[in-house]
Parts: structure tokens; C-alpha cells; sequence
């Protein structure tokens, strides 16, 4: 009996990191490529089908949209405003997201954490 | 005896369950012989590799088909992408690679997206992508030309 308790517990906490998702409100901190300055954010993203909604807050004000998926266990987004680029984050197991990412004309990456709010 | 049978029975369909959903977890970062990315940002060192032209095509949201031609140019550390459709530019995109998943931004003057892929050991690009808007996934293949 003892087995099967331990077993079921190892299993609802594998299934709960198989499936954790990353819907929420975050405060964020980014560094632009190349070292180009740093900034924070409020992140909200929230989920319709299989398809992830992220919009980025600059002082409170709508700064990018994006729209996400999740790909091998990471949350790949497309962001656009006045051009466009992409973030790829990894998923913590605290729910943070450490995030990379690029647009056209840069030849680095930046960076972003997001933490959950 | 039917206890501990029952309770092996369960520990090896729970073991087999929980086997697979660790592969799906990371799924991404476990192909043989590819190196595991341990760092953020530590660029295409230690990932698959991504480049040059490729030829495929995809699945979009509603279940239709399309035919494209993707290129992918290294810049720096980041990739520069377009895609071709019927042999003209139709969207261009910027990539990072992450291990063996390229995940690519792309944009054109009717909207944007993103593209997920992951690299296959002979070059190919399993993909699934997302428009603004969709709240459905396409799917892509790209196969090197």
C-alpha cells in the first residue's frame, strides 16, 4: 500500500510539471541584445485553445502584443508593435520564465525573466 | 499474492506513465548525441544546426494545405528566415535556436506569428506555428534542399 501511495504522489507531481502552464500575470526584467540597456515589464498571458495571448506593459501602458506556443517544453512567442521578434522562454519550476530573444537588425539576443505575480 | 501483484501492476503502469511524460518534457533536449543546452543565451554552441534553404510545406489552422520555400541565414547568434510562397518572399522571420527547437518570429504587412521547430538528426524541421488571432496551430515540414 505504502508503494502505490508513494508512486501515485510521484506521478500527480510529474504529471502536474508535465502540464503546468504559464497563464498569469508576471513582473519582468530584460536586458536589450548586445547589453543595450535594461527594463521592466508586467507581462499578462492567458490562453484560448491551443494558442497563448502575451501582451507586454510598459508602465502600465501596451507596449507589444504576442501571440505563444509551447514546443519541447519551452513557450516560443511572436511579438510585434513598431516591427516584430521572437521570445523563447525556458520554464522554471517555480513558475518563472527565463527568456531569451531577438528582432531584426540585432545579430545577439536579450534577455527577460518573468516572475509570477 | 494478488495484493503485491496488483501493487507491482500499478507501480509498473504508473513507472511507464511517468517514463512518458518525462520524454515529453523534454523531448526537445533529448535526442542521442546531441550535447543538452545547460545555459541561457549560450547561442547555437552545444544546439543542432539550422541553415541554408529548405523546401516544404504545411497544415494552417483551418486544415488546408500550402507549399513553401523557406530560407535561413545565420546572423550573429540569431537567424534571419523567409519564406516563399509560389517562389515570392511571404514572410520573414527572425530565429533563435535553443537546443534542437528553432523558434522563429515572423511578420509580413498582414499580420504576424510565431514557429516552432524542432530539428531533426538529418536536418528537417518538425514545426507547429501560431498566427495573431488563431486559437488553433498549424503545422509545418521543411525538408533541406
Amino acid at each position: 500500500m505504502r508503494y502505490v501511495k508513494l508512486v501515485s504522489i510521484l506521478f500527480v507531481l510529474l504529471a502536474t510539471a508535465a502540464f503546468a502552464d504559464v497563464v498569469g500575470n508576471y513582473s519582468g526584467h530584460g536586458v536589450n541584445p548586445g547589453g543595450g540597456g535594461a527594463y521592466d515589464c508586467d507581462v499578462t498571458i492567458t490562453k484560448t485553445g491551443d494558442v497563448y495571448s502575451v501582451q507586454w506593459y510598459f508602465n502600465g501602458q501596451l507596449g507589444y502584443d504576442g501571440v505563444g506556443i509551447m514546443k519541447n517544453g519551452l513557450f516560443c512567442v511572436g511579438y510585434a508593435a513598431n516591427g516584430y521578434g521572437v521570445v523563447v522562454y525556458e520554464i522554471a519550476a517555480d513558475g518563472t520564465l527565463n527568456g531569451v530573444w531577438t528582432t531584426p537588425g540585432a545579430t545577439d539576443m536579450g534577455t527577460e525573466v518573468l516572475k509570477k505575480k | 499474492m494478488k495484493k503485491t501483484l496488483v501493487v507491482l501492476g500499478a507501480a509498473v503502469l504508473a513507472l511507464a506513465l511517468v517514463n512518458g511524460c518525462c520524454k515529453n518534457l523534454v523531448k526537445g533536449k533529448s535526442t542521442p548525441g546531441e550535447p543538452v543546452p545547460i545555459k541561457l543565451g549560450e547561442g547555437p554552441a552545444g544546439s543542432a544546426a539550422v541553415g541554408g534553404r529548405y523546401a516544404g510545406g504545411g497544415t494552417n489552422p483551418d486544415g488546408s494545405t500550402y507549399k513553401c520555400e523557406v530560407e535561413v541565414k545565420p546572423a550573429g547568434k540569431v537567424y534571419q528566415v523567409m519564406w516563399y510562397l509560389d517562389g515570392n518572399p511571404a514572410y520573414e522571420g527572425m530565429g533563435i535556436l535553443k537546443g534542437n527547437t528553432f523558434t522563429v518570429g515572423f511578420a509580413n504587412n498582414a499580420g504576424y506569428g510565431v514557429v516552432a521547430y524542432t530539428v531533426n538528426s538529418d536536418g528537417s524541421l518538425d514545426g507547429v506555428w501560431a498566427g495573431k488571432g488563431a486559437n488553433k496551430a498549424g503545422s509545418e515540414k521543411l525538408s533541406k534542399k
